[in-house]
């Protein structure tokens, strides 16, 4: 197997991992340059994305013959988040009617897996989120508004995610619907307008 | 000034005076719990778990109408078989898209609690409470849309009655078919005409072979054999 980071070889035997996931893990906690981020991941030639969460375990250590990655700046990563950033929560919030449907309409083992995929893009978003307003320096408690500030919002959004996971413990779906659909719904509303203003905060 | 569980009751007792006894007989559920939803209306939880939406369970109960199952009963002129009443904002939302709602509910005391929150006076002439399967027979043929919530109260008892329901297709179908056909019931002399043709048993016995066929058997069982083809 070749592995390069950025067109820099490394030795094979220096990563760990059975499966693509494991060792992509690998390569961003203990391989590549300080302050980058993997942009691109070229799999025996073409270009790798996950079109399903956790995807890569699927692809084994002997299934590879080339990993390229190709990395960028946090900063370039965050500005790429703060462009593409509304698109990505507005096609989240595209996703709920379906599954709040689901589960109201008694189909739970469909709505479970919408939502389960559903929550992986959540924690993703919100973690990204927390990234961009450190690497940008972006102000968390300004106020944008009528929409309050980043700090207010992420910690709303906290107590929501908790409540659905308490919620769905219960196997209450009919709730989880309601959660789904009257409180994250408006609050991801909220915070994807509010990334252009953290857009016109970066210099 | 009377009460709505007693003007509920008493709009029930018309119709259904066997029911109407049993209803005011019977006792709420228990660990049923009535909040007010965000919306003002009643909402209720049955231990711990919501029945309706605690926000808005009238807006809820629209989104059933316009499901694929509701719209699907609708295309093809069947009735819609509500398993699970809860307080009847699903029933009350049916009621006012099909003629004829068939309301499957095990528990009495349910209709109780329902009747003593909620206005079934104007609806109730739509509705029929059925409390045994076999009375699936008085009826069109039917889909089974179940209310979720009330299924998980009560799993033996929906599978009881989507078994009965399975085992009624074929003959609804069939009879279906039938009466669709022109000179249908020229096939059918030599029938009582006040009774049901039970079609589906007579092609059973007839696969059997049990005695001979009349030309109208013959003519059914073709025309069975073709709509299984058709299939």
């Amino acid at each position: 197997m070749i592995i390069s980071i950025d067109g820099r070889p490394m030795e094979e035997s220096l990563v760990r991992g059975d499966n693509l996931e494991d060792i992509l893990s690998d390569l961003a906690e203990n391989h590549l340059p300080q302050n980058r981020m993997v942009g691109e991941v070229l799999l025996n030639g073409l270009t790798f994305t996950e079109e399903l969460p956790h995807a890569a375990v699927e692809v084994s250590r002997t299934e590879i013959d080339s990993l390229v990655l190709l990395t960028l700046t946090s900063e370039d990563i965050s500005r790429h988040f703060l462009n593409n950033g509304p698109n990505i929560l507005s096609s989240m919030l595209d996703s709920l009617p379906k599954i709040t449907e689901l589960f109201r309409l008694g189909d739970e083992a469909e709505a479970n897996e919408h939502y389960l995929r559903f929550l992986e893009s959540l924690h993703l978003t919100i973690s990204m989120l927390e990234k961009v307003t450190r690497v940008m320096d972006i102000p968390y408690e300004a106020s944008v508004g009528e929409l309050g500030s980043l700090e207010s919002r992420l910690g709303w959004l906290a107590e929501i995610t908790s409540q659905l996971l308490r919620i769905q413990e219960e196997n209450d779906w009919i709730y989880l619907a309601d959660v789904l659909e009257y409180e994250l719904t408006p609050e991801l509303e909220a915070l994807r307008d509010m990334l252009p203003d953290m857009k016109s905060r970066v210099h | 000034m009377v009460d709505l569980f007693e003007r509920n009751l008493n709009n029930l007792l018309e119709l259904d005076p066997e029911l109407a006894a049993r209803v005011r007989m019977a006792s709420v559920p228990d660990q049923a719990l009535i909040l007010p939803a965000r919306s003002g209306r009643p909402t209720l939880t049955v231990k711990g778990i919501s029945l309706h939406s605690r926000f808005d369970p009238v807006a809820e109960a629209e989104t059933l109408l316009k499901s694929h199952m509701i719209t699907e009963a609708g295309g093809k002129g069947l009735v819609p078989a509500l398993f699970g009443l809860g307080l009847g904002y699903q029933a009350l939302a049916l009621a006012g898209s099909f003629e004829l709602v068939l309301v499957i509910e095990p528990d009495p005391g349910m209709v109780k609690l329902a009747f003593s929150h909620l206005d079934f006076t104007q609806a109730l002439p739509r509705l029929r409470f059925l409390t045994a399967p076999s009375a699936f027979e008085q009826y069109p043929a039917a889909l089974l849309v179940p209310h979720p919530p009330s299924v998980r109260l009560h799993r033996t008892a929906f599978r009881l009655w989507t078994d009965q329901l399975e085992a009624r297709r074929p003959a609804a179908e069939l009879n279906k078919f039938l009466m669709d056909l022109p000179g249908w019931e020229e096939l059918l002399v030599g029938f009582d005409s006040a009774q049901p043709v039970d079609l589906l048993g007579l092609v059973r016995a007839v696969h059997r072979g049990t005695g001979p066929l009349s030309e109208g058997e013959t003519l059914i069982l073709l025309l069975h054999e073709l709509t299984k083809t058709g299939r």
